[in-house]
């Protein structure tokens, strides 16, 4: 019996690969390497990519990332899947970049929805793709900066009136941007208090999360922790941080009304319906989903030979467009309006803040005066308020 | 012929195929493979046997083929080993931090060594003096070697580290390089395996380790030297794991463990181990293996559908080549 199920199964799988329709010819294959494998923010970029790439003529292939950005994790899977006719790379992480671009010296490459650490920090592993001319650059994850990020977090707080905030950041060897940020965060907290009738206390030093959530059998047994305002996470708060905090609220050993500010965004419906001015969460801040428009239009620039004359080729580590999703009414927007809530492809290109039409004329082979500053501009641009048109 | 004589000659057949049907599958499996990815990259006008894509397999193939020939002693034992993964990673780390301090690779690989054959010792023997099963030894190796490696990348302040470009690391990158220590390396496990008591006692542990014993084999050193073979196999295997980019970080290795579990049991491995454990398992494993993750993209096949091929090829495989009703995992 088993041995006929076995033949079966094989059966049906040569059968499903047979099926397979053959890549369309074209200007090339782009390879995608992800660092998301699943999600409504996946879901969108393998949509907007393919959508994009057929308007241009590529075709688009998803390669997911080493799930621990390990160089020789990546490296391996982006030599598994090349192909001859690869002719660019979107890569969302930054291990392995180098011998990636040493593999394939004409392969373009182009950065995005990360914050290439391992290139742009000083001895990074990477730091040898910036002499490289088919390096194109960065678009990251919402703020490049950390020191603006610790400010924005920092002004939030103040905004909303916390007087008792801790701060939770994963390790800085692995994200050296939280650490900055959290300086950033306190300094920022610290100037308030000069001028401030009642000062804003911030609990200890950050906490470090090691990868792992919360730990509720001791966090909120820590000197202040069990009265405060708000915990804000640098970290992963959604995945490391909103769990503990919910079990934490049930057992009653936090503060009932406490909120998070963190960053990331999760489409489970139960979070979403959590996220508002009187919810657990208050604020989320991610890149803006449309910014993904960047990569793809400086890489059909570079293979197209028509590079934007503006470009300095300076290989620029740029912000994101930065979605504040901090009120009840953009948590709404979000899950209403945007590619978030969207269920099929179509739905999701019909909810993008651009269509191809709006887009096209950013891009170089498109139109010839199309220009590298206007580009970063319109791909910056994009905000969550664009949802609630 | 008479009817006897077909009977006697159906079951010869049978008996035959009841001995090497596992052999039959994996072999057969690894043959389809070939032939499978050899006509449908034609038909998409690549060839997975292009000098670029043969590289492609043998990079792919290497660190887990090195891995899986020391394994194989493991897994004849009826053990298995969990702290592979962490092991390469350390010893990955090691020769990139030791290599740039000293300048020269073989202070790093020596170190290496040592560790490895002081948790070699500890794994091997533990199960037995200590009366619990010998992946226990190992599980708690993976978590020490996990928080080592911790501790190590928090201190030196980031998660990727570099060779310095001094140490040329060429050689590990070459196609022909690694088909030769690979063959060296089967070749010698090979040796041991079959031809000295170190691989018929572990074969004949992981059958009967009670008839073993009452035959005056010295169980706890015949379980240790297998772990010994592993520790160098290991050591080997962090050297390409590194070389191939010169770089190592806190992830590196993680999930070789169960790269080398699927690789045996797609080369038909039994699970029990036992007089039934052949090396080229190993072999035969890793490279049908390392052939779907290079020629499923090649054929168009997108990354999240080729999981679940590899996952109903592993299924298939097990289908066919599990033997018996109630068979122990390894432990």
């Amino acid at each position: 019996m088993k041995k006929l199920i076995a033949i079966v199964l094989t059966f049906i799988m040569l059968l499903g690969i047979a099926a397979m329709p053959a890549s369309a010819e074209g200007k090339g294959k782009i390879l995608y390497l992800s660092n998301l494998n699943s999600g409504a923010q996946y879901e969108f970029y393998v949509s907007y990519l393919n959508m994009m790439a057929k308007e241009l003529g590529y075709t688009v292939e998803i390669v997911y990332a080493d799930g621990y950005n390990d160089p020789a994790g990546n490296l391996k899977n982006v030599k598994n899947a090349y192909t001859s006719d690869v002719v660019g790379l979107i890569a969302t992480q930054d291990g392995g970049l180098i011998n990636i671009m040493e593999e394939y010296p004409d392969l373009w490459v182009v950065g995005f929805f990360s914050d290439f650490d391992a290139v742009y920090q000083p001895g990074g592993t990477s730091a040898g793709v910036l002499d490289k001319d088919h390096f194109l650059g960065l678009m990251g994850d919402n703020f490049i900066s950390g020191t603006a990020l610790g400010e924005a977090y920092a002004q939030e707080v103040i905004d909303r009136g916390f007087k008792k905030v801790a701060t939770c950041v994963f390790p800085a060897y692995a994200y050296p941007k939280h650490t900055v940020a959290d300086a950033g965060f306190r300094a920022y907290i610290a100037k308030y208090n000069e001028t401030a009738a009642e000062p804003i206390e911030i609990v200890g030093d950050a906490t470090v999360l090691n990868f792992s959530p919360l730990d509720n059998n001791t966090y909120w047994f820590e000197d202040g922790h069990d009265d405060l305002d708000c915990i804000v996470g640098f970290c992963a708060g959604t995945t490391f941080i909103y769990p503990s905090v919910l079990e934490a609220k049930a057992m009653g050993i936090c503060n009932d009304a406490m909120q998070i500010i963190t960053g990331g965004f999760d489409n489970d419906p139960d979070l979403m319906a959590d996220c508002g001015d009187d919810k657990n969460i208050i604020r989320l801040t991610t890149a803006a989903f449309e910014s993904i428009i960047w990569p793809m239009a400086m890489i059909d620039a570079a293979i197209s030979g028509n590079m934007y004359k503006d470009y300095p080729g300076n290989k620029d580590q740029l912000d994101s467009g930065i979605m504040v999703i901090n009120s009840t009414e953009k948590f709404e927007a979000v899950v209403n309006n945007s590619p978030m809530g969207a269920t099929n492809d179509a739905d999701r290109l019909g909810k993008a803040q651009a269509s191809w039409d709006d887009m096209k004329d950013y891009f170089a082979s498109v139109n010839p005066d199309a220009t590298y500053q206007a580009l970063t501009e319109y791909c910056q641009s994009f905000t969550v308020e664009g949802y609630m048109k | 012929m008479t009817a006897i004589a077909q009977e006697k000659e159906k079951q010869t057949l049978q008996q035959w195929l009841k001995k090497h049907g596992s052999s039959v599958a994996s072999i057969g499996g690894l043959l389809f493979c070939v032939i499978f990815f050899t006509i449908t990259t034609g038909l998409k006008g690549e060839s997975i046997w292009s000098a670029s894509k043969l590289s492609t397999l043998i990079g792919d193939v290497i660190v887990t083929a090195l891995m899986a020939v020391g394994a194989v002693f493991i897994y004849s034992l009826g053990n298995m080993d969990v702290s592979i993964g962490k092991q390469v990673g350390l010893y990955s780390t090691l020769l990139v931090i030791i290599g740039n301090a000293t300048g020269s690779l073989l202070v790093a690989i020596l170190v290496c060594l040592v560790i490895a054959v002081v948790i070699g010792i500890v794994n091997g023997s533990a199960g037995e003096l200590l009366h619990m099963y010998s992946v226990i030894s190992s599980v708690v190796f993976m978590m020490v070697l996990s928080g080592i490696s911790t501790i190590i990348y928090s201190n030196i302040g980031t998660r990727n580290i570099s060779m310095n470009p001094g140490i040329d690391l060429t050689l590990f990158r070459q196609p022909w390089f690694m088909v030769v220590v690979l063959a060296i390396e089967t070749a010698v496990i090979g040796y041991f395996f079959y031809y000295t008591k170190f691989g018929k006692y572990a074969r004949a542990i992981g059958a009967n380790q009670t008839a073993t014993s009452q035959s005056g084999v010295n169980i706890i050193l015949y379980r240790v030297i297998p772990y010994i073979f592993l520790a160098v196999c290991l050591v080997t295997a962090s050297l390409f794991q590194m070389g191939y980019t010169g770089a190592a970080s806190d992830s590196t290795g993680t999930g070789f463990e169960m790269n080398v579990m699927v690789s045996l049991i797609l080369g038909g491995m039994p699970l029990k181990g036992g007089m039934k454990s052949r090396l080229s398992c190993a072999i035969i494993g890793s490279l049908t293996f390392s052939l779907l993750a290079v020629g499923l993209p090649i054929i168009g096949v997108p990354t999240n559908m080729t999981f679940l091929i590899k996952a109903a090829i592993f299924l298939v495989v097990v289908l066919i080549t599990c033997r018996q009703k109630g068979g122990a995992l390894p432990r």
